[in-house]
């Protein structure tokens, strides 16, 4: 089962370029940076 | 959830278009990306990552705050002319606006958190208490500087999950929605 995982994800990380990984992850950290959503999820027996 | 959304609907966008025009996704050239990495860290430790966040003091918090926004503020005025960044840019000074005059923090009225869970009475919302671990204190309306970049807006009740944004994240869905379109245009645009 963990080979055929293993397998699976030595295929994506082939096909995909890393660089396009670290600039999708410097986006997502700029947004959390930059955002400032509140009350995220918020849920009080509602 | 507004951010996360805005990541996901350009980045399938993104992709569509490129399959159907037969592009490949070209990256910008930014300069000090990596300043993006180092500025955010002490941000997701004091905010996403509640083992930790509980530990450090609310006063230190507007620091951290500060501190991170000011080293976004020169990525995005050293990558302005790339495609979205300025709106990016006009959403990070929004918001770093807003909370700089309001000590730190994002402010947030009980009449949105009201708004958000009506079922629950507005009274249990403590005027200037943190809401949690988030970047957003509880203001009351005459206590507010520049009103209109807080936290304000709210999803449709039907949408079950909660939470308020402000028009500084609009910009930035926005300028994320156009920076990852722009990855598929033409090299030549």
């Amino acid at each position: 089962m963990f080979s055929s995982i293993f397998n699976k994800l030595s295929v994506v990380f082939r096909t995909m370029d890393v660089r396009m990984l670290v600039f999708v992850l410097m986006l997502v950290l700029f947004v959390i940076g930059a955002g400032a959503p509140g009350a995220t999820g918020l849920n009080i027996g509602n | 959830m507004i951010l996360t959304l805005a990541i996901i609907i350009g980045l399938i966008a993104t992709l569509v278009r490129s399959r159907l025009t037969n592009r490949t996704l070209t990256l910008p050239k930014f300069r000090l990306e990596w300043l993006v990495f180092v500025s955010v860290i002490p941000q997701v430790l004091t905010f996403y990552i509640p083992i930790v966040g509980q530990r450090i003091p609310e006063a230190v918090v507007p620091v951290i705050q500060f501190i991170t926004m000011l080293g976004l503020l020169v990525f995005c005025a050293f990558n302005f002319f790339q495609p979205g960044v300025w709106l990016l840019g006009l959403g990070l000074v929004s918001n770093f606006l807003v909370i700089f005059l309001n000590g730190g923090w994002m402010p947030i009225l009980p009449e949105t958190l009201h708004r958000m869970v009506p079922t629950q009475p507005i009274e249990i919302w403590e005027v200037g208490a943190r809401l949690g671990l988030t970047k957003d204190k509880i203001f009351t309306y005459e206590d507010v500087n520049l009103v209109f970049l807080i936290d304000r807006f709210t999803l449709p009740e039907w949408i079950p999950y909660k939470v308020a944004f402000s028009l500084g994240d609009i910009f930035i869905s926005i300028g994320v929605v156009v920076l990852l379109w722009s990855l598929s245009r033409k090299q030549e645009e």
